[in-house]
């Protein structure tokens, strides 16, 4: 390690107490989404980065969901490394149910932050909004340009915010790489993620007393047969990229998500999933349904495109006149998104993360979304690195104060090292 | 055709335009069940009784489900004929229909709304009929007695089960005379009789990315659909050899078909499975932990539900995950009539009289109130209006054949109060 990781380290074990300061400061406002105004939230970041010094400016195509980005270059030649985080948090559910007796009050309690976001991911946001700082200060050893961007709409889809820049403020966001601090805990680092395709499927049929069967087809029965059709999206093979099939292969990385998302996630992984999330029709116990609803939730695994599954659907829909589908996922998203599981950033975060607490965090693909994908869809690698998800999208989400210095010096050295002047 | 039945069909000619718009304002009154309040559907059945001089009695063991009966003597002594009609109807989606289900409005000839087939034609009819036989009562024997109930969609404990338990001396009579659907091609002797059960699968759920995670309960309850289509359908029926013989002739079958739609005949000998209701999960993105089920199963004649009890149990003990219950009433059964009796022959006179081909015997798929005079030995006969639109959007039922079912009724059961005089 170079002798600026060693200065960083020093300043984040001296700023400590201010680190954490931020970051309950932040917790206690509160950024629900829905509804998702988040402005108290990012006016309380843009407040750090003045008090620091630091130029910043707001992007709000939604007034109340503004997203925040700050932009130094260093004048020398290099490379675009691009911190992401998000403001925005799950709504917090019934208060009654926290132990504080209120999602939103920031408590310390046994080493630990307690409040709604604070994992998922006010932890990460601080984390790189610190980073941003202390490479800011350190810009004269550094080549190349760091961009701060801290959106406001990541839980909604990430239309009005991560997406929004991506289509309107390209020079803030196509990088050459991405950090981004979602959750992953300290024993995972993230490089791609199964895509959801959400399908609503709609059966009418004319409808008649129960005892008629002659009168009318059932949409019921219409959509039970359905679903069993549709299990044949389960059995599309997956044309894995050799890079993807050596990681979901390693016996270390299989071990690590039966670990994180319960035994069989491995398997799953490499598999198109259907889920059969809800299924409603009918009215009365002795009506033949005239109306059955059937929402399907299908997950791509790597190498499975939207389109393939799309086009298998079809062929299933035309033995099904009854039935008319919309798609409820986002469109031109069209499959799993991922970056090289073997990337330098990758290698740059189990470097830093053995040095400063002895463990290599294990790099693998996730089930679930976060606005990583924009950076990953637009060919920029990016990559999570948090803090355990616990409590997230539960009551009492904390994060271990200890876990947060953690998570602040593996972003702080892995950016700098990335951004190093040779 | 006797003087009197030569009145009453002049009277009847004579109201036309009042029948009908009669017809059209208990269409206008909703009263889908569930939720099943019949309060505005009975507000205009009792004026039309009281506007007559009658003083019908309300039997209402809830407030919102008024039962009415109501009866007159006759000159002299003589039979017992009963009316039954049910003001409840089957439950509308709106938006499925081209207008509103509760317009009662008059199109190409047809009026239009929930209920107009499954009952409303039949009680407008049934209503009208025991007026004009109250204004002829010095010219009848015997007694007439007029019902109307509230809860027969649902096969419920305040309707007729309710008049049969507290005050069946004032319903139960010598002969029962429904309105209920059959087609001017049938009239209906007995029927299947339903079992309904609900079928609750639990299952933990989890995250909608997280298969591995959890059994899928709307899976599992798709499973359980198969498996119970499966085993009723292998159940054998013992039909009994005179029904058989009916069942089976092909003139019977064509006729029971052209009124009833193609493909009718055929159901009434066999078990039928219709999933009524299905409902499982909260949100797309989540495996579902709770999925609900009502089937809604049809007995034929000659199949008793103690015999079918055992293959639901060995169907749904396959399925850990799955708990049930009969949500029907046990007691019922498939019943029937006489095919030849007395007031079946009067009905086929009537019809064939009235213009029309003289209808066929014939065992409904569907069960009525018309069981419970049944169980009790009472010969019960139905005949009402063509049930093609039934239970579905833009029911409607023909204005001619409204008025066609209004002199059949009238003329029939003058003809059962004045036979052997």
């Amino acid at each position: 390690m170079s002798p600026l990781a060693d200065l960083l380290l020093a300043e984040i074990d001296t700023g400590a107490e201010q680190w954490l300061g931020l970051l309950q400061g932040f917790v206690r406002i509160p950024t629900p989404n829905p509804p998702g105004d988040t402005r108290a939230g990012a006016a309380h970041l843009a407040g750090f980065l003045a008090a620091q010094g630091l130029e910043h400016r707001t992007i709000a195509p939604l007034p109340e969901a503004p997203n925040l980005v700050a932009q130094f270059d260093t004048g020398r030649p290099g490379r675009h490394l691009v911190l992401n985080g998000h403001i925005d948090v799950f709504p917090a559910g019934d208060p009654a149910r926290w132990k504080h007796g209120d999602p939103w009050s920031g408590t310390i309690e046994g080493g630990r932050l307690y409040g709604r976001g604070v994992a998922d991911m006010k932890c990460g946001t601080v984390a790189s909004c610190i980073t941003y700082a202390l490479l800011h200060r350190h810009r004269d050893r550094l080549a190349g340009k760091l961009t701060l961007t801290a959106v406001s709409d990541e839980e909604t889809g990430g239309r009005w915010g991560a997406g929004y820049l991506f289509a309107h403020h390209p020079e803030y966001v196509r990088g050459d790489c991405c950090l981004n601090g979602e959750p992953s805990s300290a024993h995972t680092v993230r490089w791609g993620e199964k895509a959801p395709l959400w399908l609503a499927f709609t059966v009418r049929t004319r409808g008649a007393h129960g005892a008629y069967l002659h009168m009318s087809e059932s949409a019921t029965l219409i959509a039970l047969d359905l679903a069993e059709r549709l299990e044949a999206v389960t059995a599309l093979e997956p044309e894995t990229p050799p890079a993807v099939a050596r990681n979901l292969a390693a016996p270390e990385v299989r071990a690590a998500l039966d670990r994180s998302m319960g035994s069989g996630a491995a398997d799953l992984l490499n598999r198109v999933t259907l889920n059969i999330g809800v299924l409603e029709g009918g009215l009365k116990t002795n009506m033949i349904p005239s109306e059955c609803r059937l929402e399907a939730d299908i997950r791509l695994p790597f190498g499975v495109s939207k389109a393939r599954v799309w086009a298998k659907v079809q062929e299933i829909l035309v033995d099904f006149p009854q039935v008319t589908v919309a798609e409820e996922s986002i469109a031109e998203e069209t499959g799993a998104n991922w970056c090289d599981p073997d990337g330098e950033m990758l290698h740059l975060i189990q470097d830093v993360a053995v040095r400063v607490r002895g463990l290599r965090p294990v790099p693998i693909a996730t089930l679930a979304l976060t606005d990583a994908r924009w950076w990953r869809n637009a060919g920029i690698p990016a990559y999570i690195y948090g803090c355990a998800p616990d409590g997230m999208a539960s009551h009492d989400e904390s994060v271990a104060v200890e876990e947060f210095l953690h998570v602040i010096r593996v972003h702080a050295l892995a950016a700098a090292a990335y951004l190093e002047a040779r | 055709m006797s003087a009197l039945e030569a009145e009453l069909l002049n009277r009847l000619r004579a109201e036309e335009a009042r029948s009908v718009a009669f017809f059209q304002a208990l269409l206008r009154a909703p009263s889908p069940n569930p939720p099943g309040d019949t309060r505005a559907v009975s507000t205009l059945l009792l004026g039309a009784l009281r506007d007559a001089g009658l003083d019908p009695t309300v039997i209402a063991p809830r407030a919102d489900l008024p039962n009415i009966v109501a009866r007159f003597d006759a000159a002299v002594p003589g039979r017992h004929l009963v009316l039954n009609g049910h003001m409840d109807v089957f439950p509308a989606a709106d938006h499925e229909w081209s207008r509103s289900p509760w317009s009662g409005e008059i199109v190409d000839g047809a009026v239009h709304g929930r209920g107009a087939c499954d009952m409303k034609c039949g009680l407008a009819s049934l209503t009208l009929a025991f007026l004009h036989l109250h204004a002829l009562r010095d010219r009848l024997r015997g007694r007439l007695t007029y019902t109307a109930v509230s809860d027969e969609e649902t096969f419920g404990p305040w309707g007729a089960r309710y008049l049969f338990r507290h005050h069946r001396d004032l319903v139960l009579g010598d002969c029962l005379l429904s309105g209920e659907p059959s087609s001017s091609q049938c009239v209906r002797f007995g029927e299947k009789s339903p079992i309904w059960i609900a079928v609750t699968v639990r299952t933990p759920g989890a995250h909608g990315a997280y298969t591995h995670a959890s059994a899928s309960a709307t899976k599992i309850a798709g499973r359980i659909v198969r498996a119970l289509d499966e085993e009723l359908r292998a159940i054998p029926v013992r039909t009994p050899d005179n029904l058989l013989a009916m069942f089976r002739d092909p003139a019977i079958a064509r006729q029971v078909d052209e009124g009833c739609g193609a493909g009718h005949a055929a159901l009434i000998p066999e078990v039928t499975l219709n999933i009524g209701r299905l409902s499982g999960g909260l949100k797309m993105n989540m495996v579902p932990g709770e999925c609900r089920l009502e089937a809604d199963i049809r007995l034929p004649i000659g199949l008793a539900r103690e015999a079918v009890r055992p293959h639901l149990e060995r169907v749904l003990a396959a399925f850990p995950d799955a708990t049930w219950e009969e949500i029907s009433n046990p007691e019922d059964a498939p019943n029937w009539s006489d095919p030849d009796g007395e007031m079946m022959q009067i009905l086929r006179r009537t019809v064939r009289e009235d213009g029309r081909p003289a209808p066929v015997p014939v065992v409904s798929v569907g069960a009525t109130d018309t069981r419970l005079w049944r169980y009790h030995g009472v010969p019960a006969y139905v005949y009402g209006a063509t049930p093609l639109t039934m239970g579905a959007a833009d029911e409607h039922v023909a204005v001619e054949e409204f008025l066609h079912i209004l002199r059949v009724h009238s003329l029939a059961a003058a003809r059962y109060l004045t036979a052997g005089g």
